[in-house]
This record gives structure tokens, sequence and C-alpha cells, in this order.
């Protein structure tokens, strides 16, 4: 855990293992979520208009479609037959050096839909 | 004495602070070493070879030596003593949100006293990276030679740019951000003017950190260079700005172009931001580390000079009628002004009607809140007690493709049409305020 309390300095180095437990209540300096690349997600994607699926197919995909997540100059998530569905947020940048450390990470379109603008969301879990 | 061309080691000068973070009642209190503490830690997480020289109360000598010998620094010069006060800062915003109300105890008391220990036969070093405080920054005269090249984040106690000067050493490279005093008082209404001024100066880089709109770098003759922000959730962001300073001077020293300066000082002060745990911070550092300057290029970011902001114009759609709590609106207003945005408050400005009013009067000031909805580029919506007023706002926006984001505190508008319709539902601020830059940006993306 990173400082926590006002009775002495406790972040040094190497401190993360063996400092116990947080008091209650106490922030653990990743908001109580462990390193983000483990984290599962749920996100809306971007530019669904313009990616390789809704140009090809004049729709988005269905709900349940496998997707897996590729750096491809933007994170993108792709159908497993290699459809661009949309771009992930920039807020997810994170992920692309997760990626590059051996993190890969699957999911499943969890909505969809075609209005003015096509909106897909998914989940996504590390493998 | 060692000549400055041989050597790469960064000199890293300021004091040492005793941060203390406020929490929320419940929680622990959070305690360390700031002030120039956060630079160094940057330093350790990139593995870089750095010295310091600093000042500081007498009674946290022990403490910072112990704690910076941990960080990998050999070399911990006192530059002289703080007297009059403890050097501890109370913070009660950490993630700056808006101001983050630093809360310096006995600062008016405060004096410094050189130390006996710096003389002329001290190390000479190639590249000093100083954080400003309570000395003359004369007193590290000693640690230059003519080759000596300076860089300076200008945070606190300068009022004048002029006051940069030390001695002949080339001012290679200034920072300044965006919170910081001499930019508030002297330049926000021109941020042409500080470039120009620093040039004058001879400033190699001028470095503009504009906080959750990225940064930008000034270099005579050549356009400003922007260096989009990666924003994720925020957890603290005191030093950010430090951990920026340090990494960007690490990359010129090991001959870096400026390009990669400032995307790795991006990089190293959004990880900062993300985490108080040091180890999980070099864990992070260390792997956008991996990522090529042209891989962080592609993957893009948040970019929203500081001046563009005020020709933004952000529609807060809430309750904010005399006769509730307001606490919450006040706590949005007061953030989106501190980044600059241009807040219309619609009740503000058409007004508040009587309960009875004539539908006339209802007719004409639903008019005008729909006009100046429409003059607005986003819908900042506060839905204290399921105001229908507020739902309306929102759903007309929506319709409208005008962007939406919803600061929910009280969770009380946790339904289908919000929460899905809205390009941001949240009850974290951060969170919020995060969308706001975003979906604002040159970059950013609404559908």
């Amino acid at each position: 855990m990173g400082s926590t309390g006002s009775g002495s300095f406790s972040d040094y180095p190497g401190s993360s293992g063996r400092s116990g437990g947080s008091g209650s209540g106490s922030e653990d300096g990743n908001g109580g979520q462990g390193d983000r690349c483990e984290r599962a997600f749920s996100i809306a994607l971007e530019d669904v208009n313009h990616s390789g699926y809704f140009t090809s197919h004049n729709t988005v995909p269905p709900v349940g479609t496998k997707v897996v997540l590729v750096h491809n100059k933007r994170l993108v998530a792709q159908t497993t037959s290699g459809d661009d569905v949309g771009n992930l947020p920039t807020k997810m940048n994170y992920l692309a050096a997760c990626m590059r450390g051996g993190y890969s990470y699957e999911g499943e379109v969890i909505s969809s839909s075609v209005g003015a603008v096509a909106k897909v969301t998914v989940d996504f879990a590390p493998k | 004495m060692t000549g400055a061309k041989e050597r790469k080691k960064i000199l890293i000068v300021g004091e040492v602070i005793v941060d203390v973070t406020i929490m929320p009642r419940g929680s622990e209190n959070k305690l360390r070493l700031g002030g120039v503490t956060h630079a160094a830690r940057g330093m350790w997480a990139w593995d870089a070879d750095f010295d310091v020289a600093v000042s500081l109360p007498s009674y946290l000598e022990d403490s910072a030596r112990k704690y910076f010998s941990s960080l990998g620094c050999s070399n911990f010069r006192v530059l002289g003593y703080v007297n009059g006060a403890p050097n501890v800062t109370l913070i009660f915003d950490p993630r700056e949100v808006g101001d983050q109300e630093y809360d310096s105890l006995l600062r008016d008391e405060k004096s410094f006293s050189r130390s006996s220990e710096i003389d002329q036969n001290v190390e000479k070093y190639s590249d000093v990276l100083i954080f400003p405080g309570e000395f003359p920054i004369e007193v590290i005269e000693p640690f230059l030679d003519d080759s000596s090249k300076l860089h300076i984040d200008v945070a606190y106690d300068i009022n004048d740019l002029n006051e940069l000067r030390v001695g002949n050493s080339k001012l290679e490279s200034i920072f300044l951000s965006t919170s910081s005093k001499l930019f508030l008082d002297n330049y926000q209404q021109d941020i042409e003017k500080i470039a120009a001024d620093c040039a004058k100066l001879g400033v190699s880089s001028f470095v503009f950190k504009e906080n959750r709109g990225g940064a930008r770098v000034f270099r005579q003759g050549m356009d400003p260079l922007g260096l989009p922000a990666q924003l994720g959730t925020t957890i603290n962001s005191v030093g950010v700005g430090d951990v920026f300073a340090a990494r960007y001077v690490s990359a010129l020293v090991k001959e870096q172009d400026i390009s990669e300066a400032g995307i790795r000082a991006v990089q190293a002060s959004s990880a900062y931001s993300q985490t108080t745990n040091v180890d999980t911070f070099k864990a992070y550092v260390a792997r956008s580390e991996t990522l090529s300057v042209e891989d962080l290029e592609h993957l893009g970011g948040t970019q929203l000079p500081w001046q563009d902001r005020q020709n933004l114009h952000i529609y807060i759609a809430a309750p904010d009628f005399d006769y509730i709590d307001r606490s919450h609106i006040e706590r949005v207003v007061s953030s989106l002004r501190y980044h600059n945005f241009s807040v219309r408050r619609p009740v503000f400005e058409n007004g508040q009607l009587p309960l009875g009013s004539s539908l006339g009067a209802l007719q004409q000031t639903y008019d005008r809140d729909i006009e100046l909805l429409n003059e607005c580029c986003l819908v900042f919506a506060i839905p204290l007690h399921k105001d229908p007023g507020t739902l309306v706002e929102v759903g007309i926006a929506i319709e409208r493709g005008i962007p939406v984001v919803v600061y929910d505190p009280n969770q009380e508008a946790n339904n289908t049409m919000v929460v899905a319709g809205a390009n941001t539902y949240s009850s974290d601020i951060d969170c919020c305020l995060n969308a706001v830059f975003t979906l604002l940006s040159k970059g950013g993306k609404h559908g």
C-alpha cells in the first residue's frame, strides 16, 4: 500500500508487500482495484460508424459477438474474424502498455444499436 | 572536482515538504514527503542518476536523507534550513478537481538560512532542475559552471521571470502550469506573452502545462508542440507536474529530442496521478517505456488549450435555486471555472420564477433557457432531487446531439434513459471532469 495514516513516512520502495493491511477506509494507491492491467472493464466504443464491421455489414455486431482487443495504432475492438468494431477511448490507452507486457483481453458485445450514431458497448477481461 | 561535461547526473534542487492529504471523515489522512521528493520518486522510477540539494527544516533532515537514499540518491546536500515553519502542507483536494486548496502551515513565519555545507568545491552539474521555494536561487551557484544548463519549474515563490537568472548559466527549460501564481497573476489572458518573455531570457524551450488539457512546448521560431494528456482515474495529482518536469529533463540529458521528452513526461506524470504506491508507479512507468514514441503518438489523448476553454460554454442543468443546498452545484461551477471554461447558469441568467408564476412568464423563461442551451457546446447536469427541469434539459440536449455529462452525487437519477443517453454518467466528479475535457478536446469523440 502507499503512505497511509500520519504516524510515519511509510511509502518506501518495496514497502508494498510487507506493510500489511491498510486501515479502515484507507486508499491503497490504486483506488482499491489493484494493478490496472488486471481489471475487467465495460466500455462504449468510439468511431463505430467508420469501423470496418459497420462499413462492410452496414450494421453493428449483435449482442454476444466475441471480440478481442488489438493494438493497431489505436486500441481497437475486433471480432474474432478480424473486423474492427470500434476504437477504445483514449482513457484506456494504458492498456497498450499492458498488452506489450504480455496481457491480452477478450470480451463480447453487451449492447449495440444503429441510430444517428451507431453505438456498441463491450465487456473486456484479461485472458 | 568533476567537470560538468563528464557528468550525466542531474541535480534536483528544491524544498522538502511534508504533504498531508486531508481525507473525508472515516478515512485516514495520508502523509508523505513532498516538494522535491515527487521528482525524486520519478527519477527512481525510471532509473535515472540524480543528486539533490534541498532546503528543509532541520527536524526533517534525517528522515529525508533516509528516504532519498532509498530512492538511489547517493548525494544529498542541504542548501539551507527552513526556520519558523514545519514545511507541512495540508491538501484538501488532492485530485485537483478544482483548486487544490493548499494550506502551508506558518507560511508567513518562514525564513531560510544558508548552510555552511555548500562551498565552491562542490561537484558541478551539467543539468540542474530547480523547483523554486523559500530560498534565493543564487544559492545553487557553487554547483554550476559555464556549461551548466538550468531547467526551472515555476510553481511557487516566483513573481517575475527575471528572478530566474542565475549568473551566466543557460536557461534551457522553463515549466509553468496553469495553476501557478505567476501564470494566473500575469499571463492567463496572454499565453503568447509568456513564450515571448521566455525567449527574451534565452530559454530554449518553454513548457506550458495545461492540467487535464495536456501541455504545449514553445520554442523560438517553431510551431508549439502539443502533448495530449492521458486521462485516467485520478488518485492524487499532487506532484504530478514535478514528475513531468523530471522525466522531461531526464530525456533531454539522454539526448532524446523534445518530442520524445514531452511524450515520456506525459506518460510518467499520468502514471503518478493514478497511484500513490511507489512500486505500482514504477511498474506503470516501466510498462509505458516499452512503447515507442510512435506508438504513443498514434494512441492520441486529450488536448484542450487553456485559452480555447473560455470559448467553450457549458450549460449547467440543475435545480440551481436559492432554496436548496447548492453545494454540489457550486463545486462543479468552481471546478469548471478553475479550468477556465465559461459556465452558463440559466437560473442565474434568466431568473428564478416563484411558484404560481403566469404561463407567460414560464414560457418566456423556458424559451430563454432553451436559447441558452443551444448556445452551449456541452450540458453538465446535476440532477439533485430528480429535478424534472434538469431531466428535460438532459433529454433535449441528447436529442440535439449536444454532449451531456451527468454528475449525480446522490445517485438520484440512476435511470436507464439518463445513464444510457448521456455521454457520461457518474457520481464521481473527477470522472465527469475528465469527460468534459475529452468530449471538448479537438481530438475528442462524441459518438
